[in-house]
């Protein structure tokens, strides 16, 4: 499907700022798409609003040719739609094992859904410890997910995410203030998740070289507008970029 | 809704020890409308838990239902002649739907504004009931009627009221343990820890939100009902936010993370009320102290000490 | 219709709306700044008026008048050193529970050193008598009152807009993070703030005596009102808290007047329309706590 993920005109106004100012994307099926551009760029908006955490000023989000500009974040997320932040959103009192078990019963349940029977057919528990085993957990179970590091909680917000079946994954800076280690076990893992079994990614990145590896293609975004897109030999070349990266003291 | 083992026998241990209160209490002293008082707070407080330490969320409002529902009780035992069997759950649903009505309205608002809203239609609820004095009888409260008898049972000795609202406060315990042991209860709390997440996790926040407010409201009403047959008496300071203030003082000092801690804060309250009260009147000053302390330095409660790292 | 009657309604209703936002300001400037919901605004207002009490019985209302509101802006910024700064960057819960149970407690406090029955309070004798407006006769104290709410709401404005300092409080109502960044202690604005807004309400507490008697439970009726105008006004907003406080105090006081049973309820009510129509106030922040 060529056009699985879709944003037109795309508008978010605070007062007088235009974070996101007329935005267009359109992202296929099972693509790994990067979003990228200067700080203030407006990319984290941009996600605010493909999530529907934020509500846009103007223009429209398509997913699957559906308008899903008035759809709530909880409503997305049933869509198909899963996301991490860049400050990892997690449950930090509740233990690791708990984070995975309620995102795991999320995806499974209908509100105040009671039955049950059903779930204990579905074995949550079993599929939690399925997931946790992935995500090479299993050892942390136990831990609140708060003290974990930095870098493992992020993995675990990822984990999280792909708890939910996600159809699409949009991750925001997956790799912020990672060592280089984690980095690599992160990007190896998300790489190991889509060969399995592949899912639209769209993922917000600094690090060049990480776009360079996994993306298919690449949006580049200035002052909350879109700049450049393409593969990354093409946006690696085009002035425009070049010059908003290095050229353009903000 | 399932219990473990270990919720049943915890249930158990503390329905014994009530059980036994109407023998013990008059043997130190006290009496044993205290350790009825006692149990129906314990319901309003464990009730009111469900939104405070269960899904994070602040009302200073629901002494508001508390007080609807005991305003009902008396009106229809005494205008509509109702017998109790059927008077407490009409007045427990009168709560319900006055609870479902107003949280609805008000659910969107987040944090501060929310806990104002609360103590607005709370405010609004006391009133009416202080100023109503043909319906409500104004300031000087309701009375004319009493508790006879329950499905046949004669409740006017204290001692069978204890019983009856034993029964109700055991049915609370279960209940209450029931549902935070439930997806719903498990949902509820990941609100509480995270909301953010919780949302993007395909979680419908405001409804669940809406939910607890209701649930909770509703053992409001139920506690409200019983107090108000305890002292065949209905007066417009149950609605008070100050009411409404002691089940989250409750909550804080018995610990709200903790599924006995409120009922460990109401059994605190009633006995530091009383005891500091045969010592001085002015038993509001420590008792705010305490709270204060709670608030500062044990924000966990006092069962937190015990049930550290645990879920509630 | 009686026009001095209506005239001298809606004078009580600016007089009334005046102590409101003297409460109002003082409680806007606390939640803005730090963040805290001042449930003890209300037993700062009443110890205004038990201080004033005390004083003016061995100094006379004059000193009282000066030295009662200087003293509760102190208690003030004790209360905000011991208690209230350990829950700074906690969920406003936590300040909401704190003082609720401080004002709980110290309202036990003035019970146990003044005494439970209410306590008279008269301002000198020249004060006591009536002005000839013409239209209406209307008491001297009242407008006197008018006089220094006034006075006090113009150096209150002079204080925020033209002074360092109060560029200082300004910016720290807007973002006391960036003005910790800035250099500024704000350990010490935190507390001057605090104070500030207890100096307010001791004030308040005072001017109140007079009019309304003085009852430990005198602070509860005012409270609420407070915390209304703040909402009908806007969060952190100075100028919202005063065309709050004077719309607020003429609709309560029309109610009283005309539909006397409606009065207290009409706050509520005005408080559940904003919050519910536009939470943000008439000159509040967007998303301040939405």
């Amino acid at each position: 499907m060529s056009r699985h993920l879709e944003c037109r005109g795309l508008v978010k106004s605070f007062g007088g700022f235009k974070a996101v100012n007329d935005m267009n994307m359109a992202v296929k099926k099972d693509e790994i798409r990067a979003i990228i551009g200067p700080n203030g760029a407006g990319k984290s908006t941009m996600f605010n609003l493909l999530t529907g955490f934020y509500p846009a000023t103007s223009g429209k989000i398509l997913y699957k040719d559906v308008d899903i500009t008035d759809t709530p974040a909880y409503g997305r997320v049933k869509m198909g739609f899963s996301r991490s932040f860049q400050t990892p959103r997690i449950f930090p009192e509740l233990t690791v094992r708990q984070n995975v078990y309620l995102s795991v019963q999320a995806y499974h349940s209908k509100p105040f859904d009671l039955n049950i029977f059903k779930f204990r057919a579905l074995d949550l528990p079993g599929k939690t410890e399925e997931l946790l085993g992935i995500f090479d957990f299993t050892r942390h179970a136990d831990q609140l997910a708060g003290s974990l590091s930095h870098g493992d909680q992020r993995i675990l917000e990822i984990c999280m995410a792909m708890a939910l079946s996600p159809e699409v994954l949009l991750l925001d800076e997956p790799t912020s203030g990672m060592s280089e280690n984690e980095t690599n076990k992160t990007i190896d893992l998300l790489m190991r998740i889509y060969d399995e079994d592949p899912i639209t990614m769209v993922i917000i990145e600094h690090d060049m070289r990480i776009v360079k590896r996994i993306s298919h293609h690449i949006t580049v975004m200035h002052q909350g507008a879109l700049l450049a897109e393409g593969t990354y030999e093409q946006v690696e070349a085009n002035e425009l970029v070049q010059k908003a990266y290095f050229g353009e003291v903000r | 809704m399932m219990w473990t083992g270990k919720d049943l026998l915890r249930i158990g241990g503390a329905a014994l020890l009530f059980a036994l209160l109407p023998a013990v209490l008059p043997r130190v002293g006290s009496s044993i409308p205290v350790g009825t008082e006692i149990m129906i707070w314990g319901i309003f407080a464990t009730g009111y838990n469900i939104l405070l330490g269960g899904t994070g969320i602040l009302s200073f409002g629901h002494a508001a239902f508390f007080g609807l529902s005991g305003y009902a009780t008396g009106l229809l035992l005494l205008k509509a002649n109702l017998p109790l069997s059927a008077a407490i759950p009409a007045a427990v649903t009168m709560a319900f739907l006055a609870a479902f009505l107003i949280g609805a309205l008000i659910i969107r608002k987040r944090g501060i504004y929310f806990a104002m809203l609360t103590i607005a239609f709370g405010q609004m609820f006391y009133f009416i009931a202080s100023q109503w004095n043909s319906v409500t009888g104004g300031q000087d409260g309701l009375t004319g009627f009493k508790r006879t008898e329950f499905l046949g049972v004669d409740i006017r000795p204290e001692v069978n009221f204890f019983y009856l609202v034993f029964a109700f406060f055991l049915l609370t315990m279960l209940l209450v343990r029931g549902l935070m042991n439930s997806s719903i209860g498990k949902t509820l709390v990941a609100i509480r820890e995270n909301i953010h997440r919780a949302e993007f996790l395909g979680i419908d926040v405001k409804k669940y939100q809406h939910f607890a407010f209701v649930v909770s409201a509703t053992f409001s009403g139920l506690a409200g009902s019983l107090y108000v047959l305890l002292l065949n008496f209905a007066f417009p300071e149950l609605l008070n936010w100050k009411t409404s203030g002691d089940a989250v003082l409750m909550s804080v000092i018995g610990g709200m993370r903790a599924f006995f801690g409120p009922l460990v804060g109401a059994g605190v309250f009633v006995f530091l009320r009383d005891m500091i009260s045969t010592l001085t009147p002015h038993w509001a000053l420590p008792l705010g102290a305490i709270f204060v302390t709670f608030v500062l330095f044990f924000q966990k409660g006092i069962l937190g000490f015990f049930e550290r790292g645990k879920e509630g | 219709m009686d026009l001095s009657l209506l005239l001298s309604q809606l004078f009580n209703g600016i007089n009334l709306g005046l102590l409101y936002v003297l409460m109002a300001t003082g409680l806007t400037i606390i939640m803005g700044t730090m963040g805290v919901v001042n449930f003890s605004h209300g037993i700062l207002f009443t110890f205004g008026a038990y201080f004033a009490f005390s004083i003016a019985a061995k100094f006379g209302f004059w000193a009282a008048l000066v030295l009662a509101p200087v003293l509760v802006g102190g208690i003030g910024m004790v209360i905000e050193m011991g208690l209230v700064q350990r829950v700074y960057g906690k969920d406003p819960l936590y300040s909401l529970l704190l003082t609720f149970g401080l004002a709980m407690s110290l309202e036990e406090v003035v019970r146990i050193v003044w005494g439970t029955t209410g306590l008279p309070f008269s301002p000198p004798d020249f004060l006591n008598s009536f002005v000839d407006l013409k239209i209406m006769f209307y008491p001297l104290y009242r407008l006197a009152v008018f006089g220094v709410i006034l006075l006090l709401i113009a150096a209150l404005w002079f204080f925020l807009e033209r002074t360092t300092m109060g560029k200082i409080v300004r910016a720290g109502i807007q973002d006391s993070v960036m003005v910790g960044i800035l250099g500024v202690n704000t350990k010490a604005l935190f507390t001057l703030v605090f104070g500030l807004g207890a100096f307010l309400a001791g004030l308040a507490g005072v001017l109140s005596a007079p009019m309304s008697g003085i009852m430990p439970t005198m602070g509860d009726n005012v409270v609420m009102p407070s915390f209304i105008v703040i909402i009908l006004g806007g969060v952190g907003s100075f100028y919202g808290s005063v065309i709050g406080g004077l719309l607020l105090g003429i609709i309560v006081a029309m109610c009283i007047q005309f539909v006397p049973a409606v009065a207290e309820l009409s706050m509520y009510l005005v408080m559940a329309i904003v919050l519910l129509v536009r939470p943000r106030g008439l000159f509040g922040e967007e998303g301040l706590f939405e």
